[in-house]
């Protein structure tokens, strides 16, 4: 299950305890229907809450007990554009 | 350039302030998401894969060096320290905050920018020749008009909700370098037979799911006619216009269904009850917005540069990047200064915050402190003095804006794709680099001469993949990407939407399938003949034959 984080549109995923985190390390995951109704509950709270935008469930392979997403698009949500994104500020330019 | 008065600055301030409460509101939970959505999208901002996209309006493609410089200063306060220059002459940010944003849009404002126009069913930031008010071979300077229905189109109640987006373009040169044809409206500034000046009106034009080249329903329309009869096309587009498909709901369609003759009468018999109306434009009204676009002050120059002919003897690099980036000025001893965007190996149209202030301090210092963005994704300084050529080239040179490939292989457009939009299918930008890495050797660039390659991640064409010399898509099959490629289409004077080739090619298979065709046209081609000539004279079966030969 994943969703946007309202205030910065981070993305998330859900954890079996109902809270959030921006990586896949130990994410909630759904094997059957109902599990996967469980869990759509849940986000649609925190939907409701005002905390997330537009969760939904995502196909995922297990591989070594590591979560990976099987699209494509999902894996460069999880782990970040294919190309070179963070382009840190330098020192020099932080004191102009 | 055009400056905000009182009534321009007090709308954008008043939208601060507006959308402030409402993402105050949005966060505290008293507005739903589908509440909000609307109201963020009139501000430009989107939410995409890994954060809000901003988009912001740079109108016309017209820029001063104090926005450039905050542009960057916006980079790396509420970015990660760039920013994209998008095919519609706009900005986008990829990695924005909401809550942030209300302080971005104040910070905006005090340079008189916003992102209004950038999204929604309304009439769209319009857009221009990137060479306006400067070029050799142009008409007239276009940006006049251009503001002029800017201040007409923006919040214009009756158009706000239109059945869906609408695009102008407008071009005061003969030669189109602001893709008219594909365009809702498409404008064109030409000489009728009595040598006034005044518009083609064209319609009905644009690319996504059914590229389409717009058709001519007025040869000319006096200027003073203009806002009127742009309303009488609004109104008959907002009256007909399918709503009840999202897929057929711009004006194109529209005009393909009813015809062009049936277009062209609903537009007169409209135009004909408001055409002497508040909306005619008196030469008073045009002439204060013309001041406003004054040619800056430039400087009597020498006929003679010994400095600029002895570099250009003494350094190939220099002489490549002249012949290639510079287009000829209307005043003498002035040139129009291409910034490639496009150096090996990078985004196209991508910025660092550092890049943006660079080139704001090279056009305070030599460009009358203007600058232009272009829809290939490129920055232009457009009043240089020949003098300063070599310094302006060494500067850009050490920022990695001085590639000699402008309207070459290696100018690419590409569209964000799926490592940022939420929309694409197939990635874009790792496609146009690696062709920067395999045409890489800029005698072979130069050999192969002019070639415009535009790549989309998605139908939606915002990478102009169908006017394409060559047109890259990215599709999705069983989970993998793949690319259908085109051939033959163009975005100038002489539009043309490319053709399909054949079933798309794998990623992997994706940058040989290109020098394949590379490859068939340095082998037919006539004499100094183009890529799009050869295209245009033989057809695409040459080329698709040796390309599926090989798969």
């Amino acid at each position: 299950m994943t969703a946007n984080r309202l205030r910065d549109g981070a993305v998330v995923f859900l954890k079996d305890d109902h809270s959030w985190s921006e990586n896949l390390v130990g994410v909630a995951v759904a094997n059957d229907a109902e599990q996967a109704a469980a869990l759509q509950a849940a986000a649609d709270r925190d939907v409701a809450a005002a905390r997330v935008v537009g969760a939904y469930l995502f196909e995922i392979a297990l591989e070594n007990g590591d979560v990976l997403p099987l699209r494509y698009r999902e894996r460069i949500r999880a782990f970040g554009p294919s190309i070179p994104w963070d382009r840190p500020v330098s020192a020099d330019q932080l004191s102009r | 350039m055009y400056a905000y008065d009182e009534y321009d600055q007090a709308i954008v301030d008043q939208r601060v302030s507006q959308f402030r409460d409402q993402v105050r509101r949005r966060i505290a939970g008293e507005l739903s998401e589908d509440e909000f959505r609307p109201l963020r999208l009139q501000n430009g901002l989107y939410l995409q894969l890994h954060a809000y996209m901003l988009r912001i309006a740079v109108p016309y493609g017209t820029l001063s060096s104090a926005q450039l410089r905050q542009l960057g200063y916006i980079a790396r306060r509420y970015d990660r320290n760039y920013g994209h220059f998008t095919t519609r002459q706009n900005i986008q940010f990829n990695w924005i905050k909401l809550e942030e944003t209300p302080d971005l849009l104040a910070d905006l404002a005090r340079v008189q920018m916003h992102g209004i126009q950038t999204s929604g069913n309304c009439i769209r930031n319009i857009t221009a020749d990137q060479y306006a008010g400067a070029a050799a071979d142009e008409i007239e300077d276009g940006r006049v008009y251009c503001e002029i229905m800017r201040q007409w189109s923006t919040f214009h109640p009756e158009f706000s909700f239109l059945p869906r987006k609408f695009k102008i373009a407008l071009t005061g040169s003969p030669n189109d370098r602001a893709a008219v044809r594909v365009h809702d409206i498409g404008i064109r500034m030409h000489r009728n037979a009595a040598g006034e000046i005044g518009f083609e009106v064209m319609v009905g034009g644009g690319q996504g799911r059914t590229p389409m080249i717009a058709k001519t329903i007025r040869e000319f329309l006096p200027k003073e006619h203009l806002l009127s009869y742009l309303e009488a096309i609004l109104r008959v587009y907002n009256q007909f216009g399918r709503r009840d498909n999202l897929f057929k709901a711009r004006i194109k369609i529209l005009v393909h269904e009813i015809g062009v003759e049936k277009m062209r009468a609903a537009v007169e018999d409209e135009w004909q009850q408001i055409k002497d109306g508040p909306l005619v434009l008196p030469q008073a009204t045009i002439d204060a917005i013309a001041a406003h676009f004054a040619p800056p002050d430039y400087r009597p120059q020498a006929a003679e540069q010994p400095e600029v002919e002895r570099l250009r003897r003494s350094d190939g690099e220099f002489a490549l990047w002249e012949r290639t980036n510079l287009f000829p000025h209307k005043v003498p001893g002035y040139v129009i200064v291409n910034a490639s965007l496009k150096p090996e190996g990078l985004a196209p149209g991508d910025a660092t915050a550092e890049q943006m202030e660079i080139v704001a301090d090279l056009a305070d210092r030599y460009s009358f402190s203007e600058v232009r963005v272009t829809h290939a994704q490129n920055l232009v300084l457009p009043h240089v003095a020949v003098k300063d050529l070599p310094e302006v080239w060494r500067r850009l040179r050490e920022i990695g804006f001085a590639t000699p490939n402008l309207g070459l292989i290696t100018d690419i457009i590409a569209c964000p794709g799926l490592d940022y939009c939420s929309l694409a299918n197939a990635r874009s930008i790792p496609v146009a680099q690696r062709l920067t890495h395999r045409f890489s050797d800029l005698a072979r660039v130069h050999d192969i001469g002019e070639l415009q390659i535009k790549i989309s991640g998605c139908i939606n064409a915002c990478g102009h993949h169908h006017v394409g010399h060559i047109g890259i898509l990215g599709v999705e099959k069983n989970g993998e990407e793949f690319y259908q490629i085109t051939l033959g289409g163009s975005a100038d004077q002489d539009a043309s939407i490319g053709t399909i080739l054949g079933p798309a090619v794998s990623s992997k298979a994706v940058i040989d399938a290109v020098d394949n065709l590379i490859g068939t046209y340095l082998d037919i081609r006539q004499g100094r003949e183009t890529f799009l000539h050869t295209v245009r004279r033989v057809g695409v079966a040459p080329f698709k034959e040796r390309l599926y030969a090989t798969a």
